[in-house]
């Protein structure tokens, strides 16, 4: 890992805003993003030295329970900062730095590709407009005429498995069920036919039926757009059900990335073990969940060594001091300083 | 534990600690529930499932006594609760004797009242034998049996976390001493550690308490894990009910099978899911 504590000077607009999508250049990439409140307001970083990829197609899951920085890891791909946070490191979509792109490609960033779904439908919608207008809202401002603009939104409704798209136009927000609403945020977002999707816990508030099939709607758009998505979720069946790699997050720092199958089957940091040991399983004869002992790490507290360690059963004395830097192994990455001695074995 | 309650005997122990029978409730020219019928036995726990809309809620609704049901019967102990109740006494009876939590204990807790005076305000209500330093003494074992220290029981519930604010709930549930805990997708906004957490606060309490559970849930592995009966419910309607175990190893209907798939998991197919979903609509 590079060092976290680099300067902040940036080369302003190195990269032009309009540089063609060359398959060389990931489609987002997070090298070292560390992330700051203001001094006072929290003892360590939101995020610490973050680093991770999406590339075209892909889907790659962030997980890491309440608190760990996942929202503010996807926001920041957006160019939305908690107010008056410090930043170093680089956002990178298709090769432009978010962080120090100027209003102007900030706009382009959102309004030509990447969209984001958040947890609650409800929350991302005007309950006092009409559907069509909320759909439609960014094709008019991207120059398209009304009539092509609703021609359009009916085209996704019918995409994400709305029955009757015209007559779904015209509704409000409140005639929808949370699945059915969560279809037309999903249609919403795929309106500027965006490179890169970033999925805020979409099917959290939805129940088990309905989230496979917004999952199998997200898919299916997927492999006939070529979108990336970054998933975020902190239910470990799902993102292994549907992910091609994942990142796992404890108090602002990733402290796993693998390919999904291998980090179910046999992961490497004590977090990841102890994760999936909470998730409570179907399958016959499987183990209770086993909770997680202590409390997740606060914005007040800066633990010196591994911010684990207090709740970890492998942890020595070393792990209270030294603080493990993620290390690449055969499949992926473990920040965790007893990983080479297969504790988890 | 100042009243451990025994979970056999009682002249209701054959009979349930809970029975429901061939409950309805009509909103309008809908059927939210329709002819549900099911025993708690003392001490146990049933799971309620069904997918969004299939009427877990109002069922749970109406046990508790927040919603009048257009027919059928509720007894707890033996005593009828789907009637009007004759007086005070009788009205803080029932509300004692059945408690709910909620999934957004945000909601249902009192944003101005610390946690400390929220469990006092309740043994008030329902322990007023209790007195005041009685009263400090439950509230003080109360927060130790749901794992919140000091810090907490002076919080407001902004200043807690969302398991935190769990744990609040079901410690103002069981100050009331209850004998039926209705729990309405009480884990779902939680995630997974803290989640684990509380499941395994609710064994202990029930192990140590005897208080029946009924477990509202769309997710079946959460249900796996806390109950040992389920009901399925579908539209309103029971499509199947029976040992949790066995249900979920050999599910008889359709929907079961569709819920059990659902669950995010090894060989878990979306697209099959949403197919089958079709199939049975
Ligand atoms: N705008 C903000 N200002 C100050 N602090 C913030 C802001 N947004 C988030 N935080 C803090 O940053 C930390 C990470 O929050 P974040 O929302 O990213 O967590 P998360 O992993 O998405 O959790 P959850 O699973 O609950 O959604 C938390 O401690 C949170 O309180
Ligand atoms: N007060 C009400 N007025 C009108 N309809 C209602 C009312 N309460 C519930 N319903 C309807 O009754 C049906 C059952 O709702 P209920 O809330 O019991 O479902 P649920 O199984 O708890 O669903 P969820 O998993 O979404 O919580 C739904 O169709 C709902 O819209
Ligand atoms: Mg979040
Ligand atoms: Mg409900």
């Amino acid at each position: 890992m590079a060092d976290t504590t680099k300067s902040t000077t940036k080369k302003k607009n190195s990269v032009p805003a309009t540089r063609a999508a060359d398959s060389a250049t990931p489609l987002l990439a997070l090298d070292d993003v560390t992330l700051r409140l203001p001094d006072g307001a929290a003892a360590r970083p939101i995020l610490d030295g973050v680093s991770l990829r999406v590339e075209r197609g892909e889907t790659i899951g962030l997980v890491g329970e309440s608190g760990s920085g996942k929202s503010v890891a996807c926001r920041t791909v957006l160019g939305l900062l908690p107010k008056n946070a410090r930043t170093t490191g680089e956002v990178r979509v298709e090769g432009t730095d978010v962080l120090t792109a100027g209003p102007a490609g900030l706009r382009d960033l959102r309004r030509n590709k990447v969209s984001m779904v958040f947890q609650d439908p409800r929350a991302s919608v005007n309950p006092m407009r009409r559907v069509g207008d909320f759909l439609t809202e960014g094709l008019r401002l991207g120059g398209m005429s009304k009539k092509d603009a609703l021609a359009r939104a009916e085209e996704l409704l019918t995409e994400v498995g709305i029955r009757d798209p015209k007559g779904a136009l015209r509704r409000f927000p409140h005639e929808f069920s949370g699945g059915m609403l969560q279809r037309v945020v999903i249609a919403a977002a795929l309106t500027s036919d965006p490179a890169l999707l970033l999925a805020d816990e979409p099917t959290t508030a939805l129940d088990v039926t309905t989230q496979a099939e917004v999952v199998g709607i997200l898919r299916r758009l997927q492999a006939t757009h070529g979108t990336g998505m970054l998933f975020v979720t902190h239910d470990l069946e799902l993102a292994a059900a549907i992910c091609d790699r994942i990142y796992v997050m404890y108090a602002g720092r990733i402290v796993e990335s693998r390919p999904a199958a291998e980090l179910f089957a046999r992961p490497r940091h004590p977090y990841t073990a102890a994760l999936l040991a909470s998730t409570p399983r179907l399958e016959e004869g499987a183990e209770p969940p086993t909770a997680i002992s202590g409390r997740p790490v606060s914005l007040a507290e800066a633990p010196t060594g591994c911010a684990f360690a207090d709740r970890c059963a492998f942890a020595v004395d070393r792990c209270r001091t030294e603080k493990p830097a993620l290390v690449e192994d055969g499949t992926g990455a473990a920040a965790c300083l007893r990983v080479e001695e297969g504790i988890l074995a | 534990m100042s009243k451990p309650k025994t979970p056999q005997g009682g002249p209701e122990a054959a009979a349930g600690l809970l029975e429901v029978r061939g409950l309805c409730r009509t909103f309008g020219d809908h059927k939210a529930v329709d002819d549900v019928s099911f025993t708690l036995p003392p001490g146990g726990s049933v799971g309620i499932v069904g997918e969004s809309g299939s009427g877990k809620t109002t069922t749970a609704r109406m046990i508790v006594g927040l919603e009048r049901p257009d027919g059928g019967s509720i007894t707890v102990g033996g005593r009828e609760r789907a009637s009007r109740p004759r007086n005070r006494a009788e009205r803080l009876a029932r509300a004692r004797e059945v408690q709910m939590v909620f999934q957004d204990p945000y909601l249902s807790l009192d944003p101005r009242i610390a946690v400390r005076d929220c469990l006092d305000e309740v043994l008030r209500l329902h322990a007023p034998e209790l007195g005041k330093p009685g009263r400090e003494a439950r509230v003080a074992e109360l927060l130790d049996q749901v794992g919140l220290g000091a810090r907490e029981a002076g919080a407001l519930p902004k200043r807690l976390s969302g398991g935190q604010r769990q744990r609040v709930a079901i410690a103002r549930a069981l100050a009331a001493n209850p004998r039926v805990m209705i729990l309405d997708e009480a884990v779902a906004a939680l995630d997974v550690s803290i989640q684990a957490q509380i499941l395994e606060l609710l064994a202990t309490i029930r192990r140590e308490e005897g208080i029946g559970y009924l477990f509202v849930s769309h997710d079946l592995a959460v249900v796996k894990h806390i109950t040992d009966d389920v009901v399925v419910l579908r539209n309103g309607k029971i499509v199947e009910s029976g040992r949790t175990a066995d249900v979920l190893s050999a599910p008889q209907h359709a929907y079961t099978r569709l819920l059990i798939d659902s669950v995010p998991g090894p060989g878990w197919d979306p697209e099959r899911i949403a197919e089958s979903r079709r199939a049975l609509a």
